[in-house]
């Protein structure tokens, strides 16, 4: 009887012990991957829109590069019909 | 008593084994950090994101603002000089006939050019006839229209080289400005574009050059017609490195 007492207590100090010691739980876990999945989506996408970006801000000085040449161009169109008449 | 041992030290390695079973296994503490973690680097690549797409838009807006300025400045220059898509059309066809007979005419020897001088004359007639429509004001055709002018003037030397007898002469210029020696004479891609052809030169003009070395300004040379130097030339030649060779 007395061992019986005896294996019963460390039974149940084993499973406490076991229980204490377990991770979180599976939708826990399906939570946290949900969220590094997300992350690396995102990371993507920004990297991307990075991409985008500074492919568009490389074409402003040469939009602007043209603007003054058309500029230049209409100036010198103006000058040269003056000396024709 | 073995048996409650045995029974003991399965429990104990059960207990030790479900403990530290897999290392990927994370405790609750360490799921909490990696959510907190995960969550705030989530949120950050969100702002992050918004914050691009936000400034890609500024950023395609400024263009189309741009390509809108630069599309007016181009209408607004070519509606001051009269252009419409017809008379544009028709210009340009025109021009580009006169540009490829002066880049036919610049591609032929000096003696089949001669035969076509008149085709020269029709051009710069043509191109003056271009260059007097307000069109010619537009960068895209004057450009165009400059350079077929300097190909014009390039073709001219050719035919200056030519008296009125149809022979072909060439009136030495200056040392100091045009660099005149018989060698550089020869050399002259309107002449024969060969400097070791110079004998040619010399031998032609016997009578008014004694001196190789020495030609004078305003001279008017006799140019023969291009080829191999004639045995006599090659002599003359020959006679003057001996002479050349003693000094």
């Amino acid at each position: 009887m007395k061992t019986i007492k005896y294996f019963s207590c460390l039974l149940g100090l084993s499973l406490f012990l076991i229980s204490c010691s377990s991770g979180p739980k599976v939708e826990e876990v399906r939570q946290l991957q949900s969220i590094k999945d997300e992350t690396t989506q995102l990371q993507k996408e920004v990297a991307i829109k990075k991409g985008q970006k500074s492919d568009l801000q490389n074409q402003v000085p040469q939009k602007e590069a043209k603007l003054a040449q058309a500029t230049k161009d209409e100036e010198a169109t103006k000058e040269r019909l003056q000396k024709m008449q | 008593m073995i048996s409650q041992k045995l029974i003991l030290f399965f429990l104990l390695a059960a207990l030790v084994l479900s403990s530290c079973s897999g290392p990927e296994k994370m405790t609750k503490d360490q799921w909490q950090q990696e959510m907190n973690q995960g969550t705030k680097e989530r949120d950050a690549l969100r702002i992050e994101l918004a914050t691009l797409t936000k400034e890609i838009d500024s950023l395609q807006v400024l263009l189309a603002t741009l390509d809108k300025k630069i599309s007016s400045v181009n209408d607004e220059t070519i509606a001051m000089a009269g252009g419409t898509k017809a008379n544009m059309h028709a210009f340009d066809i025109a021009l580009r006939g006169v540009e490829t007979r002066v880049n036919d005419l610049s591609l032929l020897t000096r003696q089949d050019l001669l035969k076509r001088k008149g085709e020269i004359e029709a051009s710069q007639t043509e191109k003056d006839s271009l260059a007097k429509q307000k069109l010619a004001a537009l960068p895209k055709y004057h450009d165009r229209l400059e350079a077929l002018q300097s190909k014009i003037d390039g073709l001219r030397p050719t035919l200056a080289v030519t008296n009125s007898e149809g022979e072909d002469t060439y009136v030495v210029g200056s040392w100091s400005k045009n660099h005149d020696c018989l060698w550089n004479i020869a050399k002259k891609k309107n002449i024969y574009a060969n400097a070791f052809l110079w004998p040619k030169i010399w031998q032609a003009n016997r009578k008014k050059i004694s001196n190789p070395d020495k030609i004078y300004r305003g001279e008017k040379l006799m140019i023969p017609q291009p080829g191999a130097l004639t045995s006599k030339e090659k002599i003359a030649l020959y006679q003057y490195w001996q002479q050349h060779s003693h000094i």
